[in-house]
């Protein structure tokens, strides 16, 4: 690290002046809020818990009507 | 040599403070006592080791949001919470420095000169001044580190250790060899 410049009795700033300056909101406003993962927050859980849920209970209800209409067709068959 | 009180920490004022703290842990907005308390001392640090007012208010910001992001890492060790606040500061001024947003100075009066001069046993004349404004230039950037903190901030090798991680005596024996590197350049001068 080089030493650019010496400087001989700078004005001092006041400490009303320093004080003046301060900006708290803007610290806190920079302070990062603990993030939770998109894929780790329980909303997310909750919503892909449901999905798959009612996927899985369509893809059921499904299944059950596609083996009852062949039944039917079957029973249909069997009856002519 | 006399030692600036503003830097004295007392036991009670470490205490407070470390209640401060861990509300802050939890609260961020807890955090304004200790922002109020060292704003003006830790931007007086930054302000006389560069040459523009506007960078030095910019770069102690950047101190108090480091600390507040990185204060779940804070652990209370027996050193006072200013000491970690001017580890900040150092870090992130040389990254000023590194990034060029800021030119390195070095701020010194003219009252600090004549009692370096007084230290060396010599004459508190002009050309005196003049020539130990001109030594201070052939220093190395560690010393000069060491004689800021400890002749021209007065601070006391107990704080200086603090602030450069060094112990007590080692920074105690760095300052005096510094000082005397300088009065090795004065003297061939």
């Amino acid at each position: 690290m080089e030493i650019k410049t010496i400087r001989l009795d700078r004005s001092r700033l006041s400490s009303a002046y320093i004080a003046s300056r301060q900006n708290f909101k803007q610290i806190v406003s920079c302070c990062e809020a603990p993030s939770i993962s998109p894929f780790k927050s329980p909303l997310f859980f909750g919503a892909m818990g449901l999905s798959s849920l009612t996927l899985a209970m369509m893809l059921s209800i499904n299944d059950r009507m596609v083996s009852d209409e062949k039944n039917m067709e079957n029973r249909g068959i069997e009856m002519h | 040599m006399t030692v600036n009180p503003m830097y004295h920490q007392t036991n009670q004022r470490m205490e407070e403070e470390l209640c401060w703290i861990t509300k802050a842990k939890e609260n961020p907005e807890s955090f304004g006592p200790l922002y109020r308390r060292y704003h003006e001392q830790i931007f007086r640090y930054i302000h006389q080791r560069m040459n523009d007012e506007e960078t030095a208010f910019d770069v102690t910001s950047q101190v108090f949001m480091k600390a507040l992001n990185n204060l779940h890492r804070y652990e209370f060790r027996g050193v006072p919470f200013s000491s970690w606040l001017y580890r900040i500061a150092k870090s992130e001024l040389y990254q000023a420095f590194r990034d060029k947003k800021a030119e390195r100075t070095v701020n010194i009066e003219s009252y600090q000169l004549f009692e370096i001069i007084d230290e060396f046993d010599e004459d508190n004349s002009e050309a005196n001044k003049k020539k130990l404004f001109e030594s201070l230039s052939k220093l190395k950037e560690g010393d000069m580190q060491l004689l800021e903190l400890r002749f021209f901030e007065k601070r006391s090798f107990r704080e200086i250790g603090e602030i450069l991680d060094l112990t007590e005596n080692n920074a105690k024996v760095k300052s005096f060899r510094a000082l005397e590197k300088l009065k090795k350049i004065f003297n061939n001068k």
